[in-house]
């Protein structure tokens, strides 16, 4: 099952940001870099303020060890509704 | 022997492939006194002598080192008294095994005058030759592809926080996190463990942070930024006693 970067709303996470206790997946997000568990708890940025800088930087891929996809869209992907 | 020769020569001689050196036995930690140390281990083939310390797992900034060989002794110098070392030996490029010891005045008059005090009768170096080796863990850290869990994240996790550790690569940054989840098992760091099994470990010496699965693979590894940040995380808290 994939899950969804409340950030971007990239839709291929491999964990849900959060666990049922409130903790992190600590998984960093390829498309856009958010970590949930440290970007928020530890950096204070939540997924909407973490967004709107990466809006501002051009919504560049942020992973240097996986590609984005072929075709990677990521102004469609942010359309897209975090289910 | 015309230059181009040499050139050729000297080409051939550094592409020679490194043979792969490995441990032979245990690695033994001699206290010479309060502020010094030998280490020696043995290898199979002739390699260089290095041994890394420090006083934190995560930084062994000091070196010492020795020659080409099979026997390898090195002494450590400067050593604070009663203070715990961490330390790796190997060569320059690999880390053969890696420990602990305490540079203590007391264990090393242990064996040689056990009745003197080491406050008012320090060591003598020539007859305090015990062989202390409190805690020695050699570690023979699993490939990266196992201690990893998510493999496709490591080179993003160690771009984002292998600078808080001075890890010169992914690899690196991996073994130092499966090396503090190891540690974790001995006592003396704090510890969570979460309803899922993701286990949340905080060294608060170094201020290291690692979380791991429920399968002992790590989620990530860090130095947070902010104190409280161990106290945040959720989970049950662990007691692990010394052993």
């Amino acid at each position: 099952m994939k899950h969804v970067c409340p950030a971007c709303h990239w839709p291929h996470l491999k964990e849900a940001p959060r666990t049922k206790s409130g903790g992190g997946s600590y998984e960093i997000c390829p498309s856009c870099g958010f970590q949930p568990g440290v970007t928020e708890d530890d950096d204070g940025r939540s997924p909407a303020a973490w967004r709107k800088d990466w809006v501002k930087r051009g919504m560049a891929w942020a992973s240097v060890g996986q590609p984005a996809p072929a075709g990677w869209d990521p102004a469609k992907q942010l359309k897209q509704r975090a289910r | 022997m015309s230059h181009r020769l040499l050139i050729l020569l000297a080409s051939f001689i550094l592409t020679i492939p490194a043979f792969a050196a490995e441990l032979v036995g245990v690695p033994k930690i001699t206290v010479v006194s309060e502020k010094s140390a030998v280490v020696s281990w043995k290898t199979d083939v002739e390699t260089g002598t290095r041994v890394s310390y420090g006083l934190a797992p995560d930084q062994l900034t000091e070196r010492a080192e020795g020659g080409v060989t099979a026997a390898h002794e090195v002494t450590l110098t400067g050593l604070k008294p009663g203070a715990r070392y961490f330390f790796a030996v190997g060569t320059a490029r690999k880390k053969l095994a890696t420990g602990e010891f305490v540079a203590s005045a007391s264990a090393a008059t242990a064996a040689s005058a056990p009745s003197s005090s080491p406050a008012t009768s320090p060591p003598v170096a020539p007859r305090s030759k015990s062989v202390l080796a409190k805690i020695f863990a050699p570690q023979a850290t699993p490939p990266t592809r196992e201690t990893w869990g998510n493999m496709a994240s490591l080179a993003d996790h160690f771009a984002r926080h292998g600078a808080d550790f001075r890890a010169k690569d992914a690899d690196e940054y991996a073994r130092m996190a499966w090396q503090l989840g190891e540690r974790s098992k001995q006592g003396g760091l704090l510890v969570k463990v979460d309803d899922d099994g993701t286990r949340r470990v905080f060294d608060p010496k170094s201020g290291a942070f690692a979380a791991y699965n429920s399968d002992g693979t790590t989620k990530t590894y860090f130095k947070p930024n902010s104190r409280d940040y161990f106290s945040r995380q959720p989970g049950r808290a662990i007691a692990v006693p010394k052993p």
